[in-house]
This record gives structure tokens, C-alpha cells and sequence, in this order.
């Protein structure tokens, strides 16, 4: 038996470099002196010393009248209320999960804030509690939205919506937060017959597009004996390997993006788009059709 | 004395710097995907990576609610010495260097941002040719910052040394640590002009410290001005990729 | 069991009083606590009590192998060992982070700067050298314990002999001390650490750190210094920053002070080899003998009062006035002047032992019925009221003063009698509580 099995040399590597446009703004690196001025108000990125507002993360600086804050390029996941996030319950605590959403702490999904099977609205007994496991239990994924952030930056998760809930067949793909583009809907149902969450906090979701849309059950049933024709699957591998495309070559992530990488990728077969000239290709013809698109 | 072959009349050192210079470094960073941060940095032979988590939440009896932990572990590869080594952690030297590190870093990290947080350094040294603390430091720093975490400002750190008994030398490689006298290692904050950490052994005058401990704070300064411009390249690549994306419009 | 944390006030309270250049325990900031070294009666066993901390040293040794490496050089391995018996939160058997740093820094303050004369140690080359080790042990953790240990294991080392040996071809023996004298080590020269800790953004250093003052503050810095000024160690961390200034400061001071260490350990070494030649018994049991219970023989306690407001019954009034005529008047005049019987502001130094408290009337021959001297001193008789306490003193002599006032008759007008204390007491050998009544 033979396996084809390529060497490359470090000096041979793919540079990515020409996907960079020649528009820089300025960058800050901690420690700078942002302003000396002493009439603006220092944002998150800066801390004060001397009267100088300086850097304390690598970034662009951005100002919002007389508030001055660094945003780093790469960061952990800093939630805002009203982010869809895709996230693994990780702890069943009493009235409550414990989840891990890629943030700073751990996020909290309350019992009071999730849909029961049901439907109707009542208040929570003491069976819900002890039947909490069985809604979710560690390990299961959920599509949820921030409903409240704690004093010390934690989380609080809702999922009652029809559109969150627990997550059944599909893959999950990590990207960095930073990556995702901020949009009004992060749900998408591609052309090619795969639905896509993009979680604000880098976790990517990829489900086959359901055909019976799915009755009032509060989200909890995962209907795991479906089988997924392998086409289906195909086109999901295919899809993953392109945004990971994407994310390796830093491009932000939203569903014109993905579609379009999607799109140029078809000329490669799906295992051929781990190599770096097929991702820097994909990469590349992306980045120009969205640029054509933008003039 | 083997130390007065450090340096040449030529004012040469055994490999051919001279006593003012830095080896190269370079690095790079971003280059793993998994962790949050991660930095590869070269300072002449010795090669040293080093990735970040965090931060995240701290486990449950360690937790802090004033500050962040941060947690290090320093290791060396087996492959990393000129003799191969048994444990590539866990050892007292390595174990003083991790106590080192985690006090370096917690000096630069704004650690009161990040409360009942933990940020995990790793560090670990593929090649180590002298100054392997410092090379730890400044790739420790490339990941910190690549993983977005508030720094007060770059911490760098340097070895000098002092050869022939009166001319101090800056970023000693192993040769010159072991043929030589003894070294200073300094990490410090270059833009205030602060130490936050500083270590030697062997015997020396302390008449030369002020010098000794003058051309490592200026190695200092030059490698923070080296690490500052791999950052804004490493920023301006990233960031033109992604159009600025949700940054800047 | 974890360590107490330390309470936001506690450590408030100290740096406080730091930015006022004061320290809990009255300390300068510069100064030392007072170092003790005791030998045992075995060689290389050394006490070194440090204020309150103390570490216990033992340096023992056996023949074995060198290593590859060096062949003719002996081998020496330093070990702290920080037991529960310090303090509650060290666990034994472990390796904490501080244990691991007070062994490196000891390893390079006495390995790396070769202060041992290993090919001293050398029996054969490449088959048997000394191997040493010196064990410390430290017995009450009250604040700098690698100061402690470095000169204890300083103390050791010197102290130390091993017993001499000879070879003959492959065979060795070693020799009993009864056979022949055993050997001292050489010494090159002799490090000991020396500890500062600093405050206020590194602006400040403070030498000799007790427990609290070691935990609130920013960083600390370790000088392996020996008497002639060579650093062989150094080591600066803490999650603040020092500036470069302020350690070249302390350097210098540090060098000065191991030289002080060095000349004291020195001094000890002289005197522990002038009792044993002199065939005095040596160990601990004498020096514990030696330090018996001195806490109440201590020299006198001197409490010192300021601004104190002492004030006696309600009956006693128009105290201010010291002359005899005056408050006659004034007390019929105005009945509710505050009551105060004073102790003079300046010289108002009390001391405990105060075996002959007298009051005297300044003008005893004004008024026949305050004609009385109470000499308590008298009844006391000498230093068994050493410890009595100053408020019982103080109370005792309310209750006189009231029974006084009882005793006067009434045949005066009501009239009450001004009080004057005055307490002058500033010699030393003879002080003497003088109340004055007018």
C-alpha cells in the first residue's frame, strides 16, 4: 500500500501575506502613551499613569466621544447582551447550569431562563430541579443568548426562544471570538442545504437544515436516530474545512464570506483544502470577491 | 582564568559580537491555534515557545477574588541540552524557574482586571544556549500580548555578564555563562525603567553591579524595541486580513 | 491547613505605618533584629535564633561517589525543611514554592559561589569524596527565614569537622575522633544572605521582615553577600518593581551588614572553641541554661505616658492649682471644675517598678492632717513588685487619696484640698512618685 505524504520545509510555507490590504491604522502596544490629554475618559485596553492614558493591550484605538478604549485583535470572548453564543453545559448545579462559553468565568444558564418541555409558562417546582439533568446534562451544547452580565463579567444565558435550545447532529468548530463579524442574525440556512450558527463567542455550529421544523418541545429533544445522507455530511466537512480556511488566514467570518469560500472551494475536493496552497487559494479568491463587492 | 578569553583584543566576543550586542532574535506570533496566545521567539540559539490560556475561570478553592492567578510551568525539552535530560520539568532548578517566571509575568500582567480568573503560561525551551530565563520572559510576553491580556507595558528580560574582570557584557550565551564569571539576569518594565526581577549567582564585586546591572537594563531596552516591532507587524498582517473587521471602520 | 489570609486592615495598618517610617515592633527601618548563634555539642550543630525565628542547622556527612563530571570534588547538598512545628500552613514532606526558593537561594549562596572547598573533600579521585549535607531545620517561622538559615547554615558548615581518613591501596578507614583529630572544612570565604522588603511602589526598603511585614509587601530582595563585598546571590521579585537606584542602596547595605554577621559568627566560633578547650560543657542544653526565664528579670519596663489624663474621684476638685491658699476660694466658688489629677506632660515617665512610691505634700506643715508620707516601697520590700502593674498602682492610689479626703474634717469649711502629682522621675536608679497636696 502507498499513501502519498508531502514534507514542507519552513521556508516553503505559504504566505499569507499578500491577502493584507494597505490601509493601517495606527496601533498601540502596551505601555504606550495613548494621550497625555487629561479631558478623556480612559476605556477598557487603557489604565492611567501620570495623567497619561496608556495602552495596556495591542490594538486600534477606538474613541467614542471623550471615551478612549484599545481593542486587541485576539482576545477571549467579552460578552454583550443580546450575543448568540453557542456553548457546552460543563456543570448541573442546583436551579442552575454552569456553562462554558470561552469568556473569562464560566457563564450560568438558569433553570428560570430556559423553555420546559411543554411549552407553557410556569413557575419552576422542586420535580424541575431534580429533573434537570435530564434537560441537559454535562457535555451537551446549546445555542443561547446573553441575557445579563454580572458585576464580575460573567454571564447570564437564555434560551427562551424556539430558535436556542440544545444542539443535536452536527459539528462544532472553534474559531477565536474576534474572528466573527457582528450582524444582525447568526443563524443562516446556506443555499447548500446546511444551517450554520455563528456563536459571538467563536464556536460555529454546522447542522443539516432540518426539514420538519420541529413542533413546540422547548428545544430539548436532540432527535439523534435521523441519519444524515452522506452527501449531507460531505458538504458539512466541506464547509468546516473552509472556515477553518478562513480563520487560519484571519478573515472575519459572516455567512457572505463562508458562502462564498464555500463557492470557490468546490473545484477542490473536500480532504484536498487541508493543504495551505488550497486554504490560501480559497482564501485569496474569497477576499477578492468580497473587495470587488464592496466597490 | 578561562574568563580572560571572553573577549579578544579586538574586542570580539567567542562569537564574534561584540560586548554591547545582542544575539538575534527572532519571532513570531500567533502560532498555535488552540491556545489563546502563543509566541515562538529565538534569541540566537536558544528557542523557546510559549503559549497562554486563559483567562478563564480559576478552579474553585484557588480562586481569587481580588486578582488573577497566573500559573507557569516552565519546561525544558529532553532534546534541549547538550546532554540529554532525564525530566524535562519538575526538577529544583526548573521549579525555582517556574516560582521565577510566575513572579515576573504577575509584575506586568494588570492583575487586578481579572478577578477569580487564571491565566496558564507555558513555556517550553526546544534549545537552550544561555539566557534561557530571559528568552522565557520575552516569548511569555509576545503570547500575552497576542492573547489579548492588559499588560502594564512589555516586560523584557536580559542577561549581562562581566568579562576580563571590568567589561560587562550584554545577553550571555551558554559558553560565555559557563566559561565566564557570574551573570546577572534582569527582567524589567523598559519604558519606566523598572526591575521586576532579578536574579544571580557566583561570586562578584559589588563595585561592578551599578555597570553590570546598567548594560542588562539597556539590553533591555533594545529587545523591547525589537519585540514592539514584531507586534506591529504581527498586528498589521492579522488586522488587514480580516479588513479590521469589528474593529475599526 | 491553608495560612490565615491577611486581613485588608492588617496590611493597611503596616504599610501605613511604613509611609510614616515606623514598624510594628518599634524597629528603624534599617535595623536588624538581634541575632543569637548557640553550637551544639556534636560539630556542626548550630542554633541561630533571628528575632523570633530560629533555625536549627546540621551539617553530617558519609563517603560516596562524585560525579562523572567532577571527579575530585566532593559533593554538597543543602535541604530546608519547613515542618508544621514553624508555622501552622507548612506542610511537611511537600515542596512548597517557598521552600523550593529558600533551597535555591541557599544552593547558590554556598554552591555556585563555591564558598566550600570541595577538592578538600576529596578522598580518592573518582571513587570516594565527602559528601555533605547540611539539614536545616527551621523551628518557628517569625519572618525572614532565609537570613536565619543562611547563617545557621554558615554557622554549621564552619563549625563542622569530618573525621580524617587514610588509604591504603583500595582499603579506607576512617578514623574515630578518639584516633585521630578530625578536620575542619575550608571555608574561601563566608556568605550569608541578607533580606529587604519593599513598600510604596518600591520606594522604600525595610530590612529584616517579620511575618506581616514579609506578606504586605511588594517585593522582596535577597543579597548572598560575604564580607568582602561579593555578591553571590541575588534575588529580586514581587509583583511590584523596584527601581535601580534603591537597590544599589541596598546592596551596599547589605554588604555592610554581612560583614557585621560574618564578624559576630566569627566571634561565636572563637568563643564555642574557647569553652570546649577549656573543657566547659558546650551544647544547646547550656545555652538553653543560659537564656533561663528572663522575661520578668529583665531589665525595668518602662512605659512611657503622653498627654495622660489621670482622674481620681469625683469629690476631688480644683486640682490645677498647686499653692495651698488659692483653691479655697475657688472651690466654694464654683463646684463643678473639672477633676484631674495629673501627670506632668513632659516629664511624664512611669515606671513599673517603682518600689518606694511617695507622696509627699509639698507643704506638709500647712495643713497638720496631710501630714502623711506613704512609702509603699517600704511595704513591698524590692523587686518582688517588679511586676506589678501600673494601673493597680494607680488605683491603689485613688483609693488612698479618697480615704484621705474621708479622713479630713469637715471643721474646714468643706473646703477641698487642690492636688498636685508630680511625678518626676527621670534618673534612673532612684525614682520616686512624688504627689503633691496642697
Amino acid at each position: 500500500m502507498s499513501t502519498n505524504v508531502k514534507f514542507r520545509l519552513a521556508s516553503d510555507r505559504v504566505n499569507t501575506q499578500i491577502l493584507t490590504g494597505d490601509r493601517i491604522p495606527r496601533l498601540y502596544t502596551p505601555g504606550e502613551v495613548v494621550t497625555a490629554q487629561q479631558s478623556f475618559m480612559r476605556g477598557h485596553g487603557t489604565y492611567v499613569e501620570d495623567d497619561d492614558i496608556k495602552a495596556s493591550v495591542a490594538g486600534v484605538m477606538e474613541q467614542v466621544n471623550k471615551l478612549i478604549s484599545i481593542k486587541p485583535l485576539k482576545s477571549r470572548y467579552v460578552g454583550e447582551i443580546g450575543d448568540v453564543v453557542v456553548a457546552r453545559i460543563t456543570e448541573v448545579q442546583q436551579k442552575r447550569w454552569k456553562v462554558d462559553t470561552n469568556s473569562r468565568l464560566d457563564s450560568v444558564l438558569l433553570l428560570s431562563s430556559v423553555n420546559l418541555p411543554g411549552g407553557e409558562l410556569r413557575r419552576r417546582s422542586a420535580e424541575d430541579e431534580q429533573m434537570m439533568r435530564k434537560y441537559l446534562q454535562e457535555g451537551d451544547l446549546i445555542s443561547a443568548e446573553v441575557q445579563n452580565i454580572y458585576d464580575d463579567g460573567s454571564l447570564s444565558l437564555y434560551t427562551r426562544s424556539l430558535k436556542y435550545g440544545k444542539l443535536s447532529q452536527g459539528i462544532l468548530v472553534k474559531v477565536f471570538p474576534s474572528l466573527i463579524k457582528r450582524r444582525k442574525t447568526h443563524f443562516h440556512n446556506l443555499p447548500c442545504g446546511v444551517s450554520i450558527i455563528l456563536g459571538n463567542n467563536g464556536f460555529i455550529w454546522i447542522s443539516p437544515t432540518s426539514t420538519s421544523e420541529s413542533e413546540n418541545d422547548g428545544g430539548f429533544t436532540q432527535n439523534l436516530s435521523e441519519v444524515i445522507p452522506r452527501a449531507d455530511r460531505e458538504v458539512i466537512a466541506r464547509l468546516r474545512n473552509c472556515i477553518l480556511a478562513l480563520a487560519q488566514c484571519k478573515m472575519m467570518l459572516y455567512d457572505t464570506s463562508i458562502l462564498y469560500a464555500f463557492e470557490e472551494s468546490i473545484k477542490y475536493e473536500v480532504h484536498e483544502l487541508l493543504n495551505q496552497e488550497a486554504i490560501f487559494d480559497v482564501a485569496f479568491l474569497t477576499q477578492h470577491r468580497l473587495r470587488l463587492q464592496e466597490i | 582564568m578561562a574568563n580572560q578569553d571572553l573577549l579578544s583584543d579586538q574586542g570580539l566576543r567567542l562569537d564574534g559580537r561584540r560586548a554591547h550586542e545582542l544575539r538575534r532574535i527572532r519571532c513570531k506570533l500567533g502560532v498555535f491555534s488552540q491556545p489563546d496566545g502563543s509566541a515562538y521567539l529565538e534569541q540566537g540559539n536558544t528557542k523557546v515557545l510559549a503559549a497562554v490560556y486563559g483567562p478563564h475561570q480559576a478552579p474553585g478553592k484557588k480562586s481569587n477574588h481580588s486578582e488573577v492567578i497566573v500559573n507557569c510551568q516552565y519546561s525544558m525539552a529532553v532534546f534541549s541540552t547538550g546532554e540529554r535530560k532525564n525530566r524535562p520539568r519538575g526538577d529544583r532548578k526548573s521549579q525555582e524557574m517556574t516560582i521565577h517566571l510566575q513572579q515576573t509575568l504577575r509584575a506586568a500582567i494588570k492583575t487586578e482586571l481579572y478577578p477569580r480568573s487564571q491565566i496558564d503560561v507555558f513555556i517550553e525551551v526546544l534549545q537552550a544556549d544561555g539566557g534561557n530565563y530571559c528568552a522565557s520572559v520575552n516569548a511569555a510576553t509576545l503570547a500575552l500580548i497576542d492573547a489579548g491580556i492588559c499588560l502594564k507595558e512589555y516586560v523584557c528580560a536580559c542577561t549581562a555578564s562581566l568579562a576580563n574582570g571590568n567589561v560587562p557584557l550584554m545577553d550571555v550565551s551558554h559558553l560565555e555563562e559557563v566559561s565566564g564569571g557570574a551573570t546577572l539576569s534582569v527582567a524589567s518594565l523598559p519604558s519606566s525603567n523598572k526591575i521586576a526581577f532579578m536574579e544571580m549567582s557566583q561570586r562578584f564585586h559589588l563595585d561592578h553591579l551599578p555597570k553590570v546591572l546598567d548594560h542588562a537594563l539597556q539590553g533591555c531596552q533594545q529587545i523591547m524595541s525589537i519585540l514592539d516591532k514584531a507586534v506591529r507587524e504581527h498586528l498589521a498582517l492579522v488586522g488587514s486580513a480580516s479588513d479590521w473587521g469589528n474593529i475599526a471602520k | 491547613m491553608k495560612e490565615t489570609p491577611l486581613s485588608n486592615c492588617e496590611k493597611a495598618f503596616v504599610v501605613q505605618a511604613i509611609k510614616e517610617r515606623l514598624r510594628l515592633d518599634g524597629r528603624k527601618l534599617e535595623e536588624f533584629r538581634p541575632l543569637k548563634i548557640n553550637f551544639g555539642a556534636e560539630w556542626g550543630s548550630a542554633h541561630v535564633t533571628l528575632g523570633e525565628t530560629r533555625v536549627l542547622a546540621q551539617v553530617s556527612c558519609e563517603l560516596g561517589q562524585p560525579k562523572a563530571t567532577r571527579p575530585n570534588e566532593g559533593l554538597l547538598y543543602i535541604n530546608v525543611e519547613l515542618s508544621p512545628m514553624a508555622a501552622l500552613h507548612f506542610e511537611a514532606g511537600r515542596n512548597s514554592e517557598l521552600t523550593v526558593q529558600i533551597n535555591r537561594i541557599l544552593e547558590r549562596t554556598f554552591k555556585d559561589s563555591r564558598c566550600v572547598d570541595l577538592e578538600s573533600l576529596c578522598v580518592s579521585a573518582e571513587d570516594k569524596v565527602w559528601i555533605l549535607r547540611v539539614d536545616l531545620n527551621v523551628l518557628n517561622h517569625e519572618g525572614n527565614i532565609i537570613d536565619c538559615a543562611s547563617v545557621a547554615a554558615l554557622c554549621a558548615l564552619a563549625h563542622f569537622k569530618h573525621p580524617d581518613v587514610t588509604v591504603t591501596g583500595e582499603e579506607i578507614k576512617i578514623h574515630t575522633s578518639a584516633e585521630k583529630d578530625p578536620i575542619p572544612i575550608v571555608l574561601h570565604h563566608y556568605p550569608v544572605c541578607v533580606s529587604y522588603a519593599t513598600f510604596q511602589n518600591g520606594e522604600v526598603a525595610i530590612a529584616d521582615p517579620t511575618v506581616i511585614e514579609e506578606r504586605s509587601s511588594e517585593a522582596n530582595m535577597v543579597f548572598g553577600i560575604n564580607s568582602y563585598r561579593e555578591l553571590c546571590c541575588l534575588n529580586l521579585g514581587g509583583t511590584t518593581l523596584t527601581s535601580s537606584n534603591l537597590l544599589l542602596q541596598c546592596s551596599s547595605r547589605a554588604a555592610n551588614r554581612a560583614k557585621q554577621v560574618v564578624d559576630q559568627i566569627k566571634a561565636a566560633l572563637a568563643t564555642d572553641a574557647e569553652a570546649r578547650s577549656a573543657d566547659q560543657s558546650v551544647g544547646f542544653t547550656e545555652c538553653l541554661k543560659m537564656n533561663t526565664i528572663n522575661s520578668l528579670a529583665q531589665d525595668r519596663l518602662s512605659l512611657r505616658l503622653r498627654r495622660f489624663n489621670f482622674t481620681l474621684d469625683d469629690d476631688f476638685r480644683n486640682m490645677s492649682s498647686n499653692s495651698a491658699g488659692a483653691p479655697d476660694i475657688k472651690a466654694e466658688g464654683d463646684d463643678s471644675l473639672p477633676d484631674a489629677t495629673r501627670i506632668d506632660e513632659n516629664t511624664g515617665l512611669l515606671n513599673s517598678n517603682q518600689s518606694n512610691v511617695r507622696w509627699v505634700p509639698e507643704d506638709s506643715s500647712d495643713s497638720d492632717e496631710d501630714e502623711h508620707i506613704f512609702e509603699k516601697g517600704d511595704e513591698s520590700g524590692g523587686a518582688d513588685s517588679d511586676d506589678k502593674d501600673l494601673e493597680e498602682e494607680l488605683e491603689n492610689v485613688a483609693e488612698e487619696m479618697a480615704y484621705k479626703r474621708q479622713s479630713q474634717p469637715i471643721s474646714k469649711g468643706g473646703s477641698q484640698q487642690p492636688v498636685k502629682r508630680n511625678i518626676d522621675n527621670s534618673s534612673d536608679s532612684e525614682e520616686e512618685t512624688t504627689m503633691v497636696l496642697g
